[in-house]
């Protein structure tokens, strides 16, 4: 499991939080290892710390212990500048809802990492309409948010997080607010774009339809890894 | 791709169009609000200091038409100097920048007529220098000044026909006080003269004119208070006179009037130099009231900094809702690689954004007012006012740098705090429960 090929390495991963002047520990000890181009479904009830183990993974969140171990660099003591450009370049994310920015259209959304990153415009601006092509969203460059449909922000998030070929993937309930027809185009995308560029992914999901699709998968509960499935 | 976090560019485009495009989520009227409350208070500061600066003007103006710009006095001033210790030719090689020069002598006298008196100031002038920098030069209302260089007669001659006297030229308040007219005979008796002096110069203390002139300079002081006299007239009054103060030239002491009355500081001090005499500019004998109008210009520039304050707080009002408003945005932004400087940079660009709209619209109203009161004279003065002609406007290019700059900076710094909470944001906090 935590071979020295993982381009995720996660050990003996700890987060508390503190609640209302409670201690919450959100994962207890979480140890995994995920290989390169591995997809894997991150299941769990609600509460089990799925999406505090996919913030920790993606620098979002620091550990309250433990180490995360990102393309062979530990990141989980990296300052903000450093934790900031793993997100701009190693990890792509893809968010249940509210994935886009109101005041930018599609392709300004999905060039923005790359201007961020001090890209040239032009470059960029082709990047992001090849990508947007390739979610079937070509002819919708210039629209805003606000004009798309659920499933057509989703994918408009999908073709961003991919905009700086990121060697990983988090997507946090990427289908959990769209109706069947969306989510399974979503779902299609994603699942095609990651095999086609070979990325690493890590899906969090309450579908177990979807988790069961997945070749591999992790069952959360109370902060602690109860199952591991598929190829580990 | 280059490094992240460094792009200004990018983060000032991200900036403007937040703040631009936030219609219909209900911010943009707040920001509308924002911006006018700097555009109102540059506006008010841009207008207020025009018209008190050109208040100030104006009032610094009356005070140079009717006074020297410089006097140089002796150190003791009662006594006065002689021209022949210091020659007017040393003075004007040591002012090149003098327009006029005027050697005066300056006593307390007190004028009778019949039975009236008045205490007034004699100032004896030779007509034949450049006396253009007094009150009375280009004044007058009645007869006229040379005239004070003639013996003229009485209208209504008391003693034998053929008496002739001084003329003498008063200001139209003490004529007034005295009741008197051109062609009337008035003595002069100085309460300063000694004793000693009554005696050498053959009874000077008490002095016969005729009023060969009256002016009206609009200012209460000269009018209410001068008289004028040829100079070796003015010269009898001075304390211990005798009569080798003629032979001497003893005066008072020099009047100039330079190009630039703004200089007279550089003028003195080179005199200084040179010689130990006294030095009374316009500024010093108006001190008081500069300072009051510069005390007045300032108190009222902070007080109406405190419109641009107020605005500030409004702008910081505005950003802590769009930044609580906005949390998710920000998390998102920190998802995609921003950094907290980043999130930082990004709100005070709004802030100074909001702060350059603001203050480029209240200029331009502050300016548009100015040149809409300097040109068209829109108000109207109320009628004990009416001198002045309507509003006077000076426009005070470094003042507004100023008004302008304050108002950036206090606009930056009303963002700072939205910045600093935007950026501290944990960016798993906003995303967690999407």
């Amino acid at each position: 499991m935590n071979s020295v090929d993982s381009i995720i390495k996660l050990e003996n991963i700890g987060k508390t939080y503190l609640l209302a002047q409670q201690r919450v520990e959100a994962l207890k000890g979480v140890s995994l290892g995920i290989r390169p181009g591995q997809v894997v479904s991150v299941t769990g009830r609600s509460g089990s710390g799925k999406s505090t183990l996919l913030h920790v993974t993606g620098t979002l969140d620091k550990p309250s212990e433990g180490r995360v171990v990102l393309n062979g660099q530990d990141v989980s003591k990296a300052n903000d500048q450093v934790a900031s450009q793993f997100r701009n370049r190693t990890v792509g994310f893809v968010f249940q809802m509210n994935n886009l920015l109101p005041e930018f259209s599609a392709l300004e959304n999905v060039m923005m990492p790359g201007l961020l990153a001090g890209g040239v415009k032009q470059a960029v601006a082709d990047r992001a309409k090849m990508l947007l092509d390739s979610v079937e969203l070509g002819g919708r460059v210039d629209h805003r948010p606000a004009e798309l449909s659920g499933g057509e922000q989703q994918r408009v998030a999908i073709a961003r997080a991919l905009l700086m070929e990121p060697p990983i993937l988090l997507a946090d309930e990427p289908t959990g607010n769209l109706d069947k027809k969306s989510a399974d185009t979503v779902e299609g995308l994603l699942l095609e774009l990651c095999r086609r560029n070979g990325v690493t992914m890590l899906l969090v999901t309450h579908d177990m339809e979807l988790a069961k699709r997945l070749p591999d998968h992790v069952i959360m509960e109370d902060g602690k890894i109860k199952e591991l499935g598929g190829s580990w | 791709m280059a490094a992240v976090g460094t792009n200004s560019s990018f983060l000032q485009w991200a900036a403007w169009r937040q703040l631009v495009s936030s219609r219909g989520h209900g911010l943009s009227f707040m920001t509308v609000f924002s911006i006018l409350g700097v555009t109102l208070g540059v506006a008010a500061l841009i207008i207020v200091l025009s018209v008190m600066g050109g208040f100030e003007q104006d009032l610094k103006s009356k005070m140079l038409r009717g006074q020297p710009h410089l006097e140089i006095l002796a150190s003791n001033p009662i006594l006065g100097f002689s021209l022949n210790e210091i020659p007017l030719d040393q003075i004007k090689k040591l002012v090149p920048e003098g327009a006029g020069f005027s050697p005066f002598t300056e006593t307390d006298v007190v004028i009778k007529q019949g039975k009236h008196l008045a205490a007034v100031n004699l100032v004896g002038i030779d007509l034949k220098y450049d006396n253009t920098m007094w009150a009375f030069w280009d004044t007058m209302v009645d007869g006229e000044l040379k005239s004070i260089d003639e013996n003229v007669q009485p209208l209504l001659s008391i003693g034998p026909e053929t008496s002739k006297f001084p003329g003498i030229v008063l200001g139209e308040g003490v004529a007034g006080q005295l009741g008197t007219d051109l062609g009337d005979e008035i003595t002069l008796v100085s309460p300063q003269a000694a004793s000693g002096a009554v005696l050498f110069s053959g009874g000077t203390i008490t002095r016969t004119y005729v009023v060969s002139g009256i002016f009206r300079s609009r200012i209460f002081t000269y009018d209410s208070k001068w008289a004028v006299v040829r100079l070796d007239e003015g010269r009898k009054f001075m304390t211990d006179y005798d009569p080798y103060l003629d032979i001497e030239r003893y005066v008072t002491g020099i009047a100039i009037n330079a190009a630039d009355p703004y200089e007279v500081d550089d003028i003195i001090a080179r005199l200084k130099t040179k010689f130990d005499l006294k030095f009374r500019s316009w500024k010093d004998a108006n001190s008081a009231l500069l300072f009051a109008l510069q005390l007045e210009k300032y108190t009222m520039g902070a007080i109406l900094m405190l419109i641009v304050l107020v605005a500030v707080f409004s702008i910081s009002g505005t950003m802590m809702m769009t930044v609580f408003h906005k949390k998710t945005q920000v998390c998102l932004m920190r998802s995609i690689g921003m950094t907290q400087k980043d999130i930082a940079r990004l709100y005070i660009y709004q802030g100074a954004a909001i702060g350059v709209i603001g203050i480029t619209l209240g200029l331009l109203i502050g300016l548009g007012v100015c040149f809409g009161i300097y040109e068209l004279r829109y108000i109207d003065m109320p009628a004990n006012l009416n001198s002045i002609r309507g509003l006077p406007v000076k426009f005070l290019p470094l003042e507004y740098v100023i008004v302008c700059f304050t108002a950036l900076v206090l606009a930056i710094l009303g963002a700072l705090y939205p910045a600093l909470i935007a950026s501290r944001q944990n960016p798993s906090s906003g995303l967690r429960y999407s």
